[in-house]
């Protein structure tokens, strides 16, 4: 199991808030400690872009689920309106079976 | 070169006149005398300087004659109402403060196209743009409609993704205000080397310089924040300046954002960058 510790994504707007949470992906292999994240971000976007940082295949569509709730977030809402700051989350692809 | 796609600055030669231009010869360039122009460090007091207007590369072009001494053009400029912003090199004596109007602006505003009404939007442009000149607040400006601002603003077009980098643009629009700002980093740490310093500062002049529309700066917190400031614009020149602001917005981040990422992450050692200076 290889760790991955970095400050990802985004700095920020001054007038924004900003969080810092943990995220995974769901094998485990990846842990990236995400600081200084606008949270007015999309959800969706910040999946993708955590995505990208754990070298997850870009060709698959992301999305993140709060390790607390077990509840998908929302793609399109503002990440600070769904976590608080200091959340776990997994990064999980977007897949239909069947 | 003053002449792009047959739109030139002779086009509102009525309307230049009307607010106080005179033309300079054929040379396309109209001058207008005493406007006070904002000034940055060290004394921000605006001063007065003649303008110039002028169409280049399809853009509408309102520029200070005068050439203060050099300033820092990192800091005093965020915030200022309207679309000045000073550029110069950094280690030049001439900094020159430039308001740029952007040819989709100028399209909207072709009198042969839309007649009187756009000689009258120049007008009310060229008007906005010397008032804004000094970077005082507008009075009597009114609040833009925000179905009109959100129509322009799609929110997919507002996250800015560079690989594993995010940023949101955020719009502001209240009484006095209509901005777009994004925030490039949150904070100059203090651990960073003169070196990086150096670097950082160089790449950051680089994009206010070269992005038009764009002014990037460091608030006094030492926040970097990239801004379109569209406020006092007129109503009718809101769309194709939101438009427009935007996609400048947009792509001067993309362009910055993941090198000013490294440079202020002092956990990543580069030599290459602590052996030389930007200026060699």
């Amino acid at each position: 199991m290889s760790e991955n510790r970095a400050a990802v994504l985004a700095p920020a707007d001054p007038v924004l808030d900003l969080l810092e949470f943990e995220a995974t992906d769901v094998t485990g292999t990846h842990n990236v400690v995400a600081r200084d994240v606008q949270s007015s971000l999309p959800a969706g976007a910040v999946a993708s872009a955590l995505a990208h940082r754990m070298s997850l295949p870009a060709d698959v569509p992301w999305a993140l689920r709060d390790e607390r709730s077990s509840a998908f977030l929302d793609d399109g809402v503002a990440i600070g309106d769904q976590i608080e700051t200091k959340a776990r989350l997994t990064v999980v692809p977007k897949s239909h079976l069947g | 070169m003053n002449e792009i796609g047959n739109v030139s600055a002779k086009l509102w030669e009525g309307v230049l006149g009307e607010l106080g231009f005179t033309a300079r010869g054929a040379s396309g360039i109209y001058s207008h005398p005493e406007i006070p122009v904002f000034r940055t460090a060290p004394d921000s007091t605006p001063l007065p300087d003649s303008v110039v207007f002028s169409v280049e590369a399809g853009w509408g072009i309102l520029r200070a004659e005068w050439r203060p001494q050099p300033e820092d053009h990192l800091r005093g400029q965020l915030g200022r109402p309207g679309l000045w912003k000073s550029c110069g090199d950094a280690t030049s004596a001439e900094a020159q403060p430039i308001c740029e109007l952007p040819p989709a602006l100028l399209a909207v505003a072709d009198p042969r196209g839309q007649g009187e009404e756009g000689a009258w939007l120049m007008r009310d442009t060229l008007a906005w743009g010397l008032a804004t000149a000094a970077g005082e607040p507008l009075a009597g400006w009114e609040l833009p409609d925000a179905n009109l601002v959100a129509a322009c603003l799609p929110p997919e077009y507002l996250t800015v993704q560079v690989g594993p980098v995010l940023r949101q643009i955020s719009v502001e629009n209240e009484p006095g205000l209509l901005a777009l700002r994004c925030g490039l980093l949150p904070h100059l740490p203090d651990d960073l080397s003169p070196q990086r310093r150096g670097w950082l500062a160089e790449l950051l002049r680089d994009g206010h310089n070269r992005w038009r529309l764009v002014r990037i700066g460091i608030t006094p917190d030492d926040t970097v924040v990239a801004e379109v400031d569209l406020s006092g614009a007129p109503p009718d020149a809101l769309e194709p300046l939101l438009k427009t602001g935007l996609e400048a917005l947009r792509y001067a981040v993309e362009g910055l954002v993941r090198a000013t990422d490294f440079l202020a992450d002092s956990s990543v050692t580069c030599r290459a960058v602590e052996v030389h200076s930007p200026r060699g």
